[in-house]
């Protein structure tokens, strides 16, 4: 069995400081995927991402468990990553909360049935993985934290620091709007190959 | 007729809603195909997402983490003299000791005294009068120069015996790690 969080943490305060390596092998790939949902591209992700390990290794020392590891490295990956996005777009310290997302409710299910979709097909896999890169940042990175990071609201309100209320919103407006792209283009691969 | 809100339809979908609510959706629910479906819809694109395939980093990311974190040392010069001559030099002080071992066997010890011959001392002869053949060989030019001459041979062989030390450690280093890998 693989060892906990704690204890490769408890090693590396103990001074076996290569331990770390565990920690990271363990968690880059989940991170990874939020980093490059957040900054679109591949090399400024490892950037970030890698910036991001060392804050965490130098802060271990002060990290008092009051929530999980994952829950906290990630919310360095995504401040981190909150901080490159803000450096590329030329201002100091942009934050991804800053975007008006209070819109009109859209009541989607309506008397007409869903198209004819085989939802295990590997074409529907596609389509939907495909979407999901494609939603803008602050909905992409949301949806990834509830989704790859398997996280409830409540965790996604620790990572991103933002209220509940727009926890919700935005992970409502990400579904809604993946759900209209997957519709239309399951219906536009249907109408061909009728 | 009414269906049931995206919010609900989620919520249901997410197994996120306790039975007392869930109830009084629950005749709705039963009799609309859209909604049904809409649920199901739901379900599948998390669960698709869910399974999506992680993006790792470049294999060398993790080590890339450990060179920040972990303070490169400095290395002192004879740190990077055992490091990278370690060998040579364990081979050249094992030869260099036979060798005074060697030079303090008084060769005419075992001259002196044909009758009774020790073996090692026989031995040690051989190495001597063979060494002495193969210095007088590499360098013919210098042999007849007086006592000046046997301090260049020294020289001469010693770097000779160098080269040749470090070149069976650059051979013998290269087929380890051939093995290795």
């Amino acid at each position: 069995m693989s060892d906990t969080d704690r204890e490769i943490i408890q090693r590396v305060l103990d001074g076996d400081v290569r331990s770390f390596g565990f920690l990271v092998d363990k968690h880059k790939a989940k991170a990874m995927t939020l980093a490059i949902r957040i900054l679109k591209n591949r090399e400024d992700a490892e950037e970030a991402l890698q910036d991001a390990f060392v804050r965490v290794f130098r802060g271990l020392s002060s990290f008092e468990w009051k929530s999980s590891f994952s829950t906290w490295l990630y919310r360095i990956v995504y401040n981190t990553c909150a901080t490159a996005v803000g450096k590329r777009n030329g201002k100091h310290n942009l934050s991804l909360d800053i975007v008006d997302e209070d819109g009109p409710r859209i009541e989607i299910v309506s008397d007409e049935l869903l198209p004819d979709m085989r939802l295990e097909s590997d074409e529907f896999s596609k389509i939907v993985y495909e979407e999901v890169e494609k939603l803008p940042v602050v909905y992409g990175s949301t949806f990834t934290l509830f989704t790859i990071q398997d996280m409830s609201y409540e965790e996604i309100v620790q990572v991103t620091g933002l209220p509940l209320g727009t926890v919700k919103a935005r992970l409502f407006r990400a579904r809604t709007m993946l759900r209209e792209a997957i519709v239309k283009r399951m219906d536009y691969s249907l109408a061909i190959k009728e | 007729m009414e269906h049931l809100s995206f919010d609900i339809i989620c919520r249901i979908a997410d197994g996120d809603m306790p039975q007392s609510e869930m109830e009084l959706h629950l005749s709705h629910w039963k009799s609309c195909q859209s909604c049904q479906q809409e649920v199901e819809f739901q379900r599948s694109m998390i669960k698709e997402s869910r399974e999506e395939q992680l993006v790792n980093p470049s294999s060398r990311f993790t080590q890339s983490v450990l060179d920040v974190i972990i303070p490169s040392q400095k290395k002192r010069w004879y740190e990077w003299l055992l490091h990278n001559m370690g060998n040579v030099i364990a081979m050249a002080l094992v030869l260099a000791f036979l060798g005074y071992i060697f030079s303090i066997t008084d060769s005419r010890a075992f001259h002196n005294k044909p009758a009774k011959v020790n073996p090692i001392l026989e031995f040690n002869k051989i190495i001597q009068d063979g060494s002495q053949q193969l210095v007088n060989y590499l360098t013919p030019k210098f042999h007849s120069q007086g006592s000046g001459a046997s301090h260049t041979h020294t020289i001469i062989f010693a770097f000779l015996a160098f080269v040749l030390l470090v070149f069976i450690d650059r051979i013998a280093g290269h087929f380890f790690r051939q093995l290795k890998a």
